[in-house]
């Protein structure tokens, strides 16, 4: 289905009386969630060629980033694969280390289009950021990888262009996830680029067993940490890197993803960086071009217990609907998946337990995730791509490598896992997923990908589904995108955002369930300058595109 | 049958029947002297009670049916009032092997070694050949460090038994005990010492930890260039970590060293002679040199392997099985160390101490499910410990569902005040539980254990969430001392992490 036409919302008054608080605020009994795996029959063949060696070398257990991004704007978002290369080469040696761009051509039918976009990329790839950082109405595409990072500019054609060198982004050290938000609130997109560790593939140390010949991925311990990069963006096609500017360059950590919201409601976003066996970060934007990293005073550094955890994959969004991001982590079987609620003014409490994601979650172990209403019910839910990081795990400790992926259903506040009822049954080394409605039917479909084996395509086929919109932001004055604009419809509060999970990322708007709702009596934006816009009387179950201003 | 702490049997097997029997009593007395000896041969021993108690009233000079009335406590498993009652039998018959024997059995079963000693060794004196009293002694030595002994007399009934399992197991944790001993004296004198780096890296290869090892190695060669069996090591060392050749130049250094000057190294001379048992010996002195308890604990350890060796060449058995599980889960193998425990039990099913040891191998694996499990149906089967209780609570607690954690918690600590670990857990559990002003104390409690801050960092959070900012930042504080102390230390493991090629 295609998105409805442009449509520019008037702020005429509405009759529908429908009262304001009621979406996401009653704790109703949630709706089936339910899907159904078709990315064979969808044309998508994609397998995450991690290149696993005798030598275990920790890049190959780490990568798989996904981007969902309408690439060529003809309103159907398509997918992004980022992938592995030869090692030690590092070298895309052959076509199936292509990263892989398919073209969303409507009907659940894709196509590989990689080589005549030009994106197959080079280098041992690991995350993906699209997002249009040129404000040009294209989105564009970064793909962070093992000492080397490549920026493709859309050229609109259906084609990309590697202005890498051009826009003056380094490569060189070990760069997982990325994002892109508007840290300086200029209009122009920033990177935020996240690096796990030293590592090259002379690294030979031997972990595991050897008389037994049993080797595994070595220890995050063993691997000394790097800091972010920060790059602004000066607006005419390049960057300039303002880590030690901003404060950030003496923040060394093992870092695996990263979310962006406002958490203090400052007008400014903020950045959560998990870390794996490490404390995670949390850097508060202090508005004058530098942050300050806050976590532990915050409370989002560690779990209640004090203990480091392997920090994967991260969302930083509004689970409870009190209108205040929360932080919900991916991490492994027996650490839980935990979950901060923001309880205002700058502080976070452990609420792994209180909304039982704790024993929900306790036996998994998790990389990509997704905080999203998939039943529409107005309660944010959560996809989790699952696997162990070690495939020799089983040798050594009561876990499971291969998983199913998850989801827990968010039931008013408290999560419940559901996987089994919804029909997530395949059992693989899941990594990155990234979240878009690829049919427009308004649920909330996932891509995740896997070591090794093929990517799968989860369509959302819950039966019961609520009503929806989807909001798909047009910033004038501030990033094209949007990126940044937090938008509020009753209870439930949204920030538009391309970053997601594990290094992946989803360009797709930003999408709220209704429950009964049909018609949304007042939709708030703010719009990351501070500019409030407001609209009534919205009719539900569209795809609607809100220009600033207008 | 009944099983000692040390592993031997205890047979109890002389009742003194027929005293009255013989005598001019009353038809009442034999009649009922009969009725006891009938349920202690139908192993009724606490309904033999009140009648041997009412024939030790009536005939109070009778030290046999005291000893009977002993007896049947003891067998009943009442061993606080079987001792007075031995101890009553023992100053008129002071060498009464069964009464010494049981009187040491019955300090044992109350864990009290320690004075189970003199009545046994007495027993052994009595009677040299007697497997039970010495078998019972030899593990109440273990139980009170004295490894010598112990496997002085495991050596003994090794001698006369040797298709016992529980012997040669007991032999080769005595010898091992013994070696660690040494060890920790060695460090205790001279922790710079270049024979406990060589120590040290020993128990590095037993961890399969060869990059540490191989530093320790390498340390001691600096002092102690002509150390017998350093270079050997080193060349095993570099052999498992796959340098083939240069562990070939390390033995050929090794069979080059002048041998060893057997008037100045005793020790070393009787170790490289295979002399272990003298070896193992330590000269008498009031403190033993460095090099002298360096070659005890070589000397140990070999013996301790030959016992175990000889362990290993009998069938499969509970011992066999006990010992690669404790060797598994030293070498960090939990899930090796859960399936021995499991084999030991299919062998010996139902066994608490067993049972025990399963769920807390269960625990150290991460399987909190399976521990939980394991450790609530021993629970329900045998006499609750803290142990058992603490698995259950802390797995409970681990798998975040710490309101029924803690019962279990709270067990722990009444039968152990000092299991630290259950205040960290329960205390832990109460915040999770929103209760905090209650957690505080026992996060208070357990600061003893924090070696990686996270205790700290719980018990800031305690005190932020009830007000205590300055506590809260005291606490916080600290949390953070610890983790950059551990990061220095981390620092100076990893500039030892390196293996390099022989100089």
């Amino acid at each position: 289905m295609k998105p409805p036409a442009y449509f520019v919302a008037c702020a005429a008054v509405t009759l529908a009386l429908l009262a304001a608080g009621i979406v996401g605020n009653a704790a109703a009994p949630a709706s089936a969630i339910r899907f159904r795996e078709i990315a064979a029959q969808a044309g998508i063949s994609f397998v995450l060629e991690n290149h696993p060696t005798p030598e275990k070398h920790l890049i190959e257990t780490i990568p798989g980033g996904v981007a969902v991004l309408d690439y060529d704007g003809d309103g159907r978002p398509d997918i992004y694969f980022a992938n592995g290369a030869d090692i030690p080469s590092l070298e895309k040696s052959s076509p199936k280390y292509w990263n892989r761009l398919y073209r969303n051509e409507g009907n659940w039918k894709f196509r590989d289009v990689t080589e005549e976009a030009g994106v197959a990329g080079a280098g041992y790839s690991m995350g993906v950021a699209a997002a249009d950082y040129d404000n040009d109405g294209r989105p564009d595409l970064f793909v962070a990888g093992v000492n080397r990072n490549t920026l493709y500019h859309n050229l609109g054609n259906g084609r990309f262009e590697d202005v890498t060198a051009k826009a003056g982004i380094r490569s060189g050290e070990w760069a997982v996830a990325a994002g892109w938000f508007d840290y300086d609130r200029d209009g122009n997109l920033d990177l935020w680029v996240v690096h796990y560790a030293k590592w090259s593939p002379s690294f030979d140390r031997y972990c595991g067993d050897a008389t037994r010949g049993v080797r595994i991925y070595c220890h995050p311990k063993y691997f000394e940490g790097l800091a972010s990069t920060l790059y602004r963006n000066r607006g005419d096609g390049t960057f300039e890197d303002v880590t030690a500017r901003a404060g950030l360059a003496r923040y060394v950590g093992r870092g695996m993803s990263l979310g962006f919201a406002d958490y203090d409601q400052d007008g400014y976003p903020d950045v959560f960086v998990t870390n794996d066996n490490m404390p995670n970060f949390l850097f508060h934007n202090k508005g004058d071009g530098t942050f300050e990293e806050v976590a532990l005073a915050a409370g989002t550094s560690l779990r209640d217990d004090g203990k480091p955890i392997s920090s994967m994959g991260t969302e930083f969004k509004d689970y409870d609907n009190d209108g205040l991001p929360d932080i919900v982590v991916t991490a492994l079987a027996g650490e839980t998946f935990p979950v901060f609620r923001n309880r205002g003014k700058g502080s976070f409490v452990d609420a792994t337990y209180a909304s039982r994601m704790g024993p929900a979650s306790v036996k998994h172990s998790g990389w990509g995730l997704g905080l999203f209403d998939f039943n529409n019910d107005g309660w944010k839910d959560l996809f989790t791509a699952n696997s162990h990081v070690n495939d020799r795990v089983e040798a050594f400790e009561a876990a499971t490598y291969r998983e199913a992926n998850a989801v827990f259903a968010n039931e008013g506040g408290t999560f419940r896992d559901v996987s089994a009822e919804a029909g997530l049954a395949a059992v693989k080394a899941h990594r990155g997923a990234a979240f878009a409605d690829f049919d427009g039917d308004g649920r909330i479909d996932a891509v995740v990908s896997a070591l090794g084996e093929p990517a799968e395509l989860w369509q959302n086929v819950s039966p019961e589904a609520g009503h929806w919109i989807v909001l798909r932001l047009q910033g004038v004055k501030d990033n094209r995108d949007g990126i940044g604009a937090r938008i509020r419809i009753g209870s439930q509060v949204n920030e538009m955002t391309t970053t997601v999970g594990y290094a992946s990322s989803a360009d797709s708007g930003v999408h709220f369930g209704l429950g009964k709702l049909t018609t949304i009596p007042k939709i708030e934006i703010r719009w990351p300058g501070g500019a409030v816009q407001t609209l009534t009387g919205v009719a539900a179950d569209q795809v609607l595109t809100v220009k600033q201003g207008k | 049958m009944r099983q000692g702490r040390g592993g031997a049997v205890i047979l109890p097997t002389l009742f003194f029947f027929g005293l009255i029997a013989g005598r001019a009593q009353s038809g009442d007395l034999a009649q009922k002297s009969e009725q006891a000896r009938q349920l202690m041969a139908a192993g009724k021993f606490e309904a033999a009670i009140p009648i041997y108690k009412e024939l030790v009233k009536a005939l109070p000079q009778e030290t046999g049916l005291l000893l009977d009335l002993a007896m049947a406590q003891h067998m009943a498993g009442h061993e606080a009032e079987s001792i007075p009652n031995f101890e009553a039998v023992l100053k008129v018959q002071p060498s009464a092997v069964p009464a010494l024997i049981s009187l040491g059995a019955a300090r044992v079963a109350l864990g009290q070694p320690q004075q189970a000693i003199a009545p046994l060794e007495k027993a052994v004196a009595a009677d040299p050949a007697n497997r039970d009293a010495r078998g019972m002694l030899a593990g109440a030595c273990m139980e009170t460090g004295r490894f010598e002994q112990a496997a002085e007399h495991y050596r003994k009934l090794t001698s006369t038994t040797p298709d016992d399992a529980r012997l040669w197991y007991g032999l080769g944790m005595s010898y091992q005990s013994i070696a660690t001993s040494a060890l920790d004296r060695l460090q205790q004198s001279d922790s710079q010492s270049p024979y406990l780096a060589a120590l040290v890296a020993g128990t590095r290869v037993q961890r399969r930890q060869y990059r540490s090892a191989f530093f320790f190695y390498r340390e001691t060669l600096k002092q102690l260039p002509n150390l017998h069996g350093i270079h050997a090591a080193l060349a095993d060392v570099y052999r498992k970590t796959g340098h083939v050749d240069w562990a070939e130049e390390e033995e050929a250094k090794e069979r080059a060293l002048p041998p060893a000057d057997c008037r100045a190294h005793a020790a070393e001379c009787q170790f490289l002679a295979g002399k272990d048992l003298d070896a193992a010996k330590l000269p008498r002195t009031a403190k033993p040199s460095p090099e002298a308890l360096f070659w005890q604990a070589k000397a140990a350890n070999e013996l301790a392997f030959q016992a175990f060796f000889r362990l290993g060449q009998l069938p499969a058995s509970v011992e066999l099985h006990r010992l690669r599980a404790e060797i598994a889960r030293y070498q960090n193998q939990p899930l090796e160390s859960v399936k021995e425990w499991r084999a030991a039990l299919a062998i010996r099913p139902n066994d608490p101490q067993l049972e025990q040891e399963l769920a807390a191998a269960l625990f150290m694996a991460g399987d909190y499910r399976a521990a939980l499990d394991q450790a609530t149906a021993t629970l329900q089967a045998a006499r609750p410990t803290a142990e058992l209780n603490f698995v259950a609570g802390d797995s409970l607690v681990r798998l975040e569902e710490p309101e029924k954690g803690m019962p279990y918690l709270r067990a722990a600590l009444a039968a152990d005040p000092k299991l630290l670990a259950a205040d960290a857990s329960l205390g832990l559990a109460l915040s999770r539980l929103g209760k905090t002003s209650e957690a505080i104390p026992h996060l208070e409690k357990a600061l003893a254990l924090d070696d990686d801050g996270s205790l700290h960092y719980q018990l800031a959070r305690a005190y932020q969430a009830t007000g205590s900012q300055e506590k809260a930042r005291t606490a916080m504080a600290a949390y953070q001392e610890i983790l950059k102390k551990n990061q220095e230390l981390k620092e100076e493991v990893a500039r030892e992490a390196q293996i390099e090629p022989p100089k």
